[in-house]
């Protein structure tokens, strides 16, 4: 008999320890709200959100621990010890009742009000907007349309950082949701109507620190300094290239492969992960995209290069990016809602290559329009690779075919690129505004200083853009002051150094001709 | 053969005794409550080994990132839905009301249910609505929108398949027959109560069948008809268009018509749970209630909130700021009633003399873990937060904590619990046991993960996801596998049990106070031999520093 009782004690005992060990891994999880789980800490919006988060999860850390303790202590204390056992009967207590009711009130009631405060923060749009940018959902993607900027459409939704951005949502067919878990950016994409968002994204850390939070710990003497070799207190920071991309997506989903140099890698920019949170049928797992947050100078450059974008019409590239999720990458398509694209006479009879062209461009029932994304010369490409692949003998169509088609469906004109360039008045505003930096050295009429060079009539100046631009860019060293001439170029664009060089030769007297964007990127490309 | 079976499972007829096939007849038309209650128990938990399998099949896929066993994304966009189907509509559902069929007339001392008829009608409602709503199994057409079902997704232009219909078609039966069950709860708990039996004598597992019951007759028509104008909408595209904006409809009306069902189910299928507990609690405790009158109150507040919180599944959608501040406060006030419950349980266990059998351990787990569930609750109702975390792992680790933590557990303690009343034997306590601790284990395993996940930002019902997640989703699937598997334990403990299992006793635990620990095990045909009287129970508030109270230990 005692052997039995000891078995049974040893039986409770590890039960208890286990049960024990059971509650102690999801409290020691919960014991650590603020280590990094919530992971938008990167827009203003973002961290108001977690940090809310982690004063709610403590709370309720605090009463997890609380019921768990009496349940354990209870559990220990009051176990059954002999059989007759008859405890004291206890029907309630009406002030310990109603002590515990009142008490989840009020703590449920202080709760909602610290949350409304981050409501009132984080959703009412404010008035002051700096860009609104539509982010329209379709299946299986996402296109991002920028109207302050001539239409602009772009697959990934690239911001400038410290702005205050306002997405438009809306989707074309189902109800999709936006999702930047990063940037704390989350709404419901529903056909029919526009849904609004707004936040205020961080950007590049190497350019600019995000405003009061201390566990960003970038070190302040990383920043590029051109002081004096002996005052400088640590790394040879003056070497370190500020621009380029801080932080790079590694996973786009099936249809868009995330190349090991991304897109962005020219410009001073951060990429945070995109996705689509609601159920929208077959492809919902895929529709990952970028979400680039720019310094406002390479916001301002991205929006020229993507405006002057010169792109490979490479037909089975574009197909499989944009069509084989629904129509399969042998042109089967999919069940009944998917047409195959074998053998079909839209796709292989001469007289009906307009109306091909047409439905690429303005889609047709559940297909989205691609006349937004697609230039005159890339539907010219995907048509034909659909007229000529698995069998299919289509007549091919051209360019132009898709421009005439694009007029008479009344579509605004996409035509193939090609740069155009940039107006000088355009550039001129904007150089005169970047001149007022140089100023204080070189001075208003452009008439440097005691040793400061002049601008006006400078040979420099007159001369060849590259040597400017190196100049910017590499900065002068001279023995009697290393670093004499600041490389202020370096953070900047192509677009600024482009509108800063045509301003400085075409004021004070100079007359020596714009200096277009691209000018530059080739200049510094060819450095390079 | 011979059918030697005791109490109601004896057969009514003497061609019964000897032909098994008579005697399934007799089961298969019986308007006995208690066969009809074990019917039921039957089917719940055959659809749960449905829906456990397709968990299974999603876990197994999310386990690597990947497309690994499942090789079209379609059929994997079905699953959540049909798991979700299975478990919310088939299993839990049915399944309280299977022992509210069984325990319910007996708590209350009554023969039987109002409308005999009526209940067996409701259950016969069920297997064709199963066949319905899984059909898309058999002819490939399943349909991929979820359990939500969310238009425009869920209309013809975004879903031509046949299955999604048939889809339809079983879950508005299933309505029909919860509709025609709740009914009949009502019926019976009003009418039929023996002598002594006023209404705040009842048990309150019997009270929670009738607060669930009318939520259920108040909710299930706004599904109904949701459904219905969803039907209407696939059938006649262009004639209808409730939610179609191209039509002039408005895709967010369905959502609201959806949670304003969606929601109180939440709570008819955990309220019968609290029911059992409260049974479970006092019986191993041997200590009446605590609080009584507050439990009851507190169940009757949750179903009230329960109606005016729908709007928090929509907070993303994008309604109105002022709006969503309400619904917010509305939903942490849910804590408030949930709470008292809560603090109930811990204040009944303590002073108890707390015995462990399985179906006390199962009661404890639940109350351990469904905290857990419940306060991920206040989390998401925080409007800010519950945006970021919206349609992300953290809301399937939330739903799981109170449907499986919560939910299942409660039906695990209710079934072990009142398995001595519904088949005259004991069930394996050492299997039992067994059972407890895997299952205890691994639900922690298996969805505590899930917070993780959501709070760095996977979504849900991903077909595949980023190879960041990989580590935490392989934990999860493998916690899941052996959370399935100790599953087995179970049904073997219950098959075996039920026809070599020790014989027991009339008050099976000893300490049973109700109705139905006074009658034979398994019961008769028609429960009592003659009318009982209840002997109405005193219930004294006591303070906490007088004898018997909070503080206080009897014989210390």
């Amino acid at each position: 008999m005692s052997v039995h009782v000891k078995n049974s004690t040893i039986l409770r005992t590890s039960a208890l320890l286990t049960l024990f060990a059971v509650l102690l891994i999801p409290t020691l999880a919960l014991a650590v709200p603020g280590s990094g789980d919530m992971v938008s800490l990167y827009s203003n919006n973002g961290r108001e959100m977690t940090e809310l988060y982690n004063v709610i999860a403590r709370i309720c850390l605090v009463i997890l621990v609380l019921v768990e303790g009496v349940l354990i202590f209870a559990i220990l204390k009051f176990r059954r010890r002999s059989d007759d056992e008859r405890p004291r009967q206890n029907h309630g207590d009406m002030r310990l009742e109603i002590g515990w009711t009142l008490a989840a009130a009020i703590l449920q009631i202080y709760i909602g009000w610290i949350t409304i405060d981050v409501m009132w923060k984080t959703e009412i749009i404010p008035e002051n907007i700096d860009i609104t940018i539509e982010a329209i959902a379709y299946q299986w993607d996402w296109q991002f349309r920028y109207p302050e900027h001539g239409n602009l459409v772009s697959d990934d939704l690239v911001i400038p950082a410290h702005a205050n951005v306002k997405l438009e949502v809306t989707s074309r067919d189902v109800i999709h949701a936006i999702f930047v878990p990063d940037l704390g950016v989350k709404m419901d994409a529903v056909p029919g109507r526009f849904n609004y968002w707004w936040f205020n994204a961080d950007g590049p850390l190497n350019q600019v620190r995000a405003q009061n939070y201390p566990t960003i710990g970038i070190n302040e003497r990383l920043y590029p300094s051109t002081r004096p070799d002996f005052m400088r207190m640590g790394d040879d920071a003056s070497q370190r290239t500020i621009s380029g991309l801080e932080r790079q997506v590694t996973y786009l989903g099936h249809s868009r492969q995330a190349p090991e140099l991304s897109p962005y890698a020219k410009y001073n920019a951060v990429e945070y992960q995109g996705v689509c949170a609601e159920l929208c049928g077959k492809g919902h797992y895929d529709m990952y995209f970028r979400a680039v947050v720019m310094s406002p100078a390479s916001f301002r450059q991205w929006v020229h290069d993507k405006q002057t974008e010169v792109r490979d019409a490479d037909g089975p590239a574009i197909f499989a990016a944009r069509c084989a999720v629904c129509h399969g990458a042998e042109g089967l398509g999919a069940g009944d809602q998917f047409p195959t694209l074998v053998g079909a006479a839209r796709v292989t009879q001469d007289t009906e290559k307009d109306a091909h062209i047409g439905i690429v461009i303005t889609g047709q029932g559940v297909m989205p329009p691609f006349g937004g994304v697609l230039n005159d010369a890339e539907v010219a490409a995907v048509v034909n690779h659909e007229r000529t692949s698995w069998g299919n003998a289509g007549g091919l169509v051209t360019a132009e075919d898709a421009a005439r088609v694009r007029e008479a469906l009344g579509q605004p004109a996409y035509p193939a690129g090609g740069v155009e360039p940039l107006p000088s008045a355009e550039l001129m505003t904007e150089g005169q505004r970047l001149y007022q930096a140089c100023s204080t050295c070189h001075g208003n009429d452009g008439r440097g200083l005691d040793i400061v060079p002049n601008i006006a009539q400078s040979a420099l100046v007159l001369g060849e853009p590259a040597g400017l631009v190196s100049l910017l860019d590499n900065g002068r060293n001279t023995e009697r002051w290393p670093g004499e001439k600041t490389p202020m170029g370096r953070a900047m664009a192509d677009y600024q150094v482009a509108a800063l060089l045509t301003y400085i030769r075409n004021s004070f007297g100079n007359d020596a001709g714009d200096v277009q964007p691209h000018d530059v990127t080739r200049i510094r490309s060819e450095k390079r | 053969m011979e059918i030697r079976a005791k109490g109601y499972l004896s057969p009514l007829s003497e061609k019964g005794k000897h032909s098994l096939l008579t005697y399934l007849k007799e089961w298969a038309c019986t308007t006995d409550a208690k066969r009809i209650g074990v019917m039921y128990l039957i089917l719940s938990l055959f659809m749960a080994v449905v829906g456990g399998v397709l968990s299974i099949l999603i876990r197994l896929e999310l386990m690597q990132s990947g497309p690994s066993i499942i090789t079209d994304d379609s059929f994997y966009n079905a699953l959540p839905g049909m798991h979700a189907t299975a478990m919310i509509f088939f299993f839990i559902i049915p399944c309280f009301t299977g022992v509210g069929n069984f325990i319910m007339p007996i708590q209350i001392g009554a023969p039987d249910m109002a409308f005999p008829k009526l209940n067996l009608a409701a259950f016969w409602i069920l297997p064709p609505a199963a066949l319905l709503t899984f059909g898309g199994f058999f002819f490939n057409s399943l349909p991929e929108f979820g359990w939500t079902a969310y238009p425009p997704l869920s209309t013809s232009v975004y879903s031509p398949i046949w299955g999604a219909d048939l889809w339809v078609m079983g879950i508005i039966l299933v309505g029909v027959s919860s509709t025609m069950a709740a009914v009949n709860f009502l019926a019976t708990a009003f009418n039929m109560r023996c002598k002594g039996m006023k209404m705040f004598q009842v048990p309150l597992f019997t009270w929670s069948i009738i607060v669930t019951s009318f939520l259920i007759l108040a909710a299930t028509p706004v599904l109904t008809s949701a459904l219905i104008m969803l039907t209407l909408e696939r059938t006649f595209p262009g004639v209808f268009s409730f939610f179609s904006p191209a039509g002039g409809g408005d895709p967010i009306l369905y959502q609201h018509l959806f949670w304003f069902y969606s929601h109180p189910a939440v709570y008819i299928m955990i309220l019968p749970g609290f029911g059992m507990i409260n049974e479970i609690i006092p019986t191993f405790s041997r200590k009446h209630i605590f609080g009584y009158a507050l439990m009851v109150w507190s169940m009757v507040a949750i179903a009230v909130l329960g109606f005016v919180v729908w709007a928090h599944h929509m907070f993303a959608t994008g309604i109105a700021v002022q709006i969503r501040v309400g619904f917010m406060f509305l939903t942490m006030l849910i804590a408030v009633p949930t709470g008292i419950k809560v603090f109930s349980w811990l204040a009944t266990v303590w002073g108890g003399s707390i015995k462990f059998d399985t179906p006390m351990l199962y009661a404890l787990g639940f109350l351990a873990l469904f905290p857990i569930g419940g306060l991920s609750g206040i989390v998401l109702a925080a409007v800010p937060v519950d945006i970021q975390l919206h349609d992300t792992y953290y809301v399937v680790a939330h739903i799981h904590y109170v449907l499986v933590a919560g939910s299942v557990m409660t039906i695990f303690a209710g079934l072990y619990y009142w398995f001595p009343k519904m088949t005259g034997r004991m069930y394996n306590e050492f299997w039992g046991r067994v059972h407890f601790w895997i299952t205890l284990v691994f639900i922690n395993v298996t969805f505590f993960i899930q917070h993780y996940l959501g709070m760095k930002g996977m979504p849900r019902r991903y077909y595949d996801y980023d190879p960041q997640f990989e580590a935490l989703n392989m934990l999860s699937s493998f916690g899941s596998f052996v959370l399935f598997a100790a599953q087995f334990i179970f049904l073997a403990n219950v098959v075996y049990s039920s026809f070599k299992g020790k014989e027991a006793k009339a008050n099976s635990w000893d300490d049973g106070l109700h109705l139905e620990w006074l009658i034979s095990s398994p019961p008769d045909h028609h429960n009592f031999h003659e009318p009982p009287v209840w002997e109405p129970i005193v219930r004294q508030h006591v303070g906490p520093d007088q004898p018997g109270g909070l503080w206080h230990r009897y014989g210390e």
